[in-house]
């Protein structure tokens, strides 16, 4: 038993980290402007290239690829430097392949040559019949889309979505398009079993558990240096322990995601993982928030990055069906016996 | 990173929980005084005797010295058998014992440690005072050297088990002329010695362990000193990580057992409407998100376990678990009131919510306030500027 990083796992998060810090400033997100780090561009390339949303993907038949746990602590990464929510659909969508025995259609998600769009659906009691209303997400111009629930998931061909019309965001940075999906679509994929939601609920702990440790170092540094009634704001206890509760907030959540990650293929991984996202989503949320408030007028403007993390921590809450899903989900789980 | 236990740490649980299930006193624990302390210590002694005392414990002390992980397997098979709270014991096994076990001379090893194991000496502590609660340093009960004694006058507050210890970690100010926190002497006292009077004081949960303790020219033989005169802030920061909070999983474990209680209750209960409780959007998603939260607080003890095995010294992360913990503690038992509704008017010292829902009350007090906890981890680990 031992929860820390071993000097493989380091090696990850700083290839991971400094690439990210290279490639994807925060800045490229500024006023809100869709990100300009879509899938043709050069960077999204060198990612796709150095194998980072792909890594559980084997490159041959003796590889056996990253781990759940290793691939969070990537997804991390993503979460701190905002990256396109379309990585978390190159990872699932390869998993789905690779669930059904399609290694080569895994690898070419992996490579970027066939492209994957995100959805949620809008209104889970409509999406039970007739054509069902979706948000597409990061998903201009895909060549597929990605389904998923507890039961299973599914990919679809763009094709079998109609009466697409984009519009506006919460997250300006990540374009998105409602649609509505055909009850006579043909799956290009599927998979039942509940290994996707599992996974899917894993990474997107991991990127809002990386929002909630971004927005700490930045209140934090802020603090540090922003001066009021001739003292570092971040000397006065309203902000110290503000920035303290941030703190612990992340310390839990980060705790919770990599206990979950490791507890996959054990009976408690359902409940571990809906736990994880239920503390992730808090801190993330919370976090963000109070990294709006540390900052004070500069925080409330489209100046300063701190409300791009506000927004995205909303968009990855709302993929699984927000916090009061998961917490429906976690009580109707079997509690874990102590070991 | 991995969750899995080694070949020898689980055949290590097997033992643990087989010893634990045939000893597990299954009477009801008194709640107070003599009988209490008689349960206790009586618990102790059988530890002792079955050869679990001192889990964590070098073993030239007298303990198991085992590893951090048996350590923590330990605690979680302690709670999960539903083994007695440590009660008056918990000062001298957590904090006297290991001071002197880190600081002490060999006649104080020798008299006091086998003598704490066995359960033959309760121990309690004498920290705060009226005027030095979060700050400590600024303490004021005095000590003169006499010859080969201290003399000591003043007075101790918030002492736990007072009324029924046999000695207390005291500090002292043996020397006022520097700053405050130096002067400061780290002294073992004996609580039947003549001058020392203990005034119990009632808590707002009815409980009367709490003690205010009274010094009149007190003769404590130099010989007690633990360290060195005037070293005792030192002595009382003496890092006291032998278990790195692995002992903390035991109230986590009994934690999610309480939560688990009361989503029971929830289950069971009606409201208003004549349906299940659980079936209160509100009450429902308060229950699950502390679930999560009782998991991630065990997530971070493993995770802070781990850490005490790569490194030496403890860092100030075990901050974070303490914070986190003991506020969860109160979210829980606030909770359960709601979920027994008009039966929480009601209070009863054996049984019921609402006792534990008040005593909770003291656990973001008690060893360290939440505030005092806010600015260990803002100043510590995030460097933020202490406020002049």
């Amino acid at each position: 038993m031992d929860l820390l990083c071993t000097p493989e796992d380091e090696q990850i998060i700083a290839t991971a980290s400094d690439f990210f810090s290279a490639e994807f400033p925060l800045d490229r997100l500024r006023h809100g402007r869709v990100s300009d780090h879509r899938r043709n561009s050069e960077a999204w390339i060198r990612a796709l290239e150095i194998g980072l949303f792909a890594g559980s993907v084997p490159a041959s038949s003796s590889d056996t690829g990253l781990t759940l746990a290793q691939m969070a602590l990537i997804f991390r990464e993503c979460g701190r430097h905002l990256v396109d929510p379309a990585a978390l659909g190159i990872d699932l969508a390869a998993f789905l392949a690779l669930e059904c025995g399609e290694f080569e259609l895994a690898q070419k998600i992996g490579m970027g040559t066939v492209t994957v769009g995100l959805t949620n659906a809008i209104d889970l009691a409509e999406a039970s019949e007739g054509d069902a209303p979706y948000h597409l997400i990061d998903a201009e111009g895909v060549d597929l889309l990605l389904v998923w629930s507890e039961n299973g998931g599914t990919l679809f061909a763009a094709e079998d979505f109609f009466n697409e019309e984009t519009v506006r965001g919460l997250d300006g940075s990540v374009p998105l398009a409602r649609a509505r999906l055909s009850v006579d679509a043909r799956p290009r994929l599927v998979k039942k079993g509940p290994a996707l939601a599992l996974r899917a609920r894993i990474l997107i702990s991991a990127m809002l558990v990386g929002i909630s440790e971004a927005t700490r170092d930045m209140a934090v540094d802020y603090a540090k240096i922003r001066e009021q009634f001739g003292n570092p704001i971040g000397s006065y206890q309203a902000i110290k322990h503000f920035c303290a509760d941030m703190a612990t907030r992340a310390e839990a959540a980060y705790a919770q995601l990599v206990y979950s990650a490791l507890s996959v293929g054990n009976e408690d991984a359902p409940f571990q993982s809906h736990s994880a996202l239920i503390v992730a989503i808090n801190a993330a949320e919370l976090n963000a928030l109070k990294n709006i408030q540390i900052h004070g007028g500069i925080g409330f403007t489209a100046e300063c990055n701190a409300h791009l993390f506000l927004k995205r921590t909303h968009l990855l809450m709302r993929l699984q069906g927000g916090g009061s899903a998961a917490c429906r989900m976690l009580l109707s789980e079997q509690v874990p016996m102590a070991a | 990173m991995d969750i899995d236990f080694s070949i020898v740490e689980r055949q290590f649980r097997p033992e643990v929980r087989d010893w634990l299930n045939e000893s597990v006193p299954r009477a009801q624990r008194p709640g107070a005084g003599e009988p209490m302390r008689e349960f206790d210590t009586a618990w102790q002694r059988k530890q002792f005797e079955g050869g679990w005392a001192g889990i964590s414990w070098p073993v030239e002390y007298g303990g198991r010295g085992l590893s951090l992980v048996q350590q923590l397997i330990w605690y979680e098979e302690y709670a999960r058998a539903k083994a007695p709270v440590v009660g008056c014991m918990f000062m001298a096994l957590n904090h006297g014992g290991p001071t002197v076990i880190v600081r002490g001379t060999d006649e104080q090893k020798r008299i006091h440690l086998p003598a704490i194991l066995r359960g033959e000496h309760v121990w309690c502590q004498g920290f705060s005072e009226p005027g030095a609660g979060s700050d400590l340093a600024s303490l004021r009960t005095r000590a003169e050297i006499d010859a080969d004694h201290l003399v000591v006058n003043g007075s101790k507050i918030w002492t736990t088990f007072g009324n029924v210890a046999d000695y207390q970690e005291l500090l002292v100010r043996t020397d006022s002329s520097g700053s405050k926190h130096q002067g400061i002497t780290w002294v073992i006292a004996d609580m039947r010695a003549p001058g020392v009077t203990v005034r119990p004081i009632m808590t707002l949960s009815h409980n009367t362990h709490f003690c205010e303790v009274f010094y009149d020219n007190v003769r404590i033989p130099l010989a007690n000193v633990v360290g060195e005169i005037n070293d005792g802030w030192n002595v009382a920061m003496t890092t006291l990580g032998f278990e790195r909070g692995s002992a903390a999983i035991a109230h986590q474990i009994e934690l999610a057992q309480t939560l688990e209680e009361i989503i029971e209750l929830a289950q069971s209960r009606t409201g208003f409407n004549g349906r299940p409780l659980i079936t209160n959007d509100k009450i429902a998603d308060q229950l699950s998100t502390l679930r999560a939260e009782v998991a991630a607080v065990r997530a971070m003890t493993y995770l802070n376990v781990s850490r005490g095995l790569h490194e030496a010294v403890p860092g100030p992360q075990g901050t974070f678990i303490s914070l986190f913990h003991m506020e969860l503690v109160q979210r829980v038992h606030r909770v359960a009131l709601e979920v027994i509704g008009a039966d929480s008017l009601e209070f009863s010292d054996d049984s019921g919510w609402t006792k534990p829902y008040l005593d909770a009350i003291r656990y973001t007090i008690a060893g360290g306030t939440s505030e005092i906890r806010r600015n260990i981890i803002g100043e510590r680990i995030l460097g933020l500027p202490r406020q002049r």
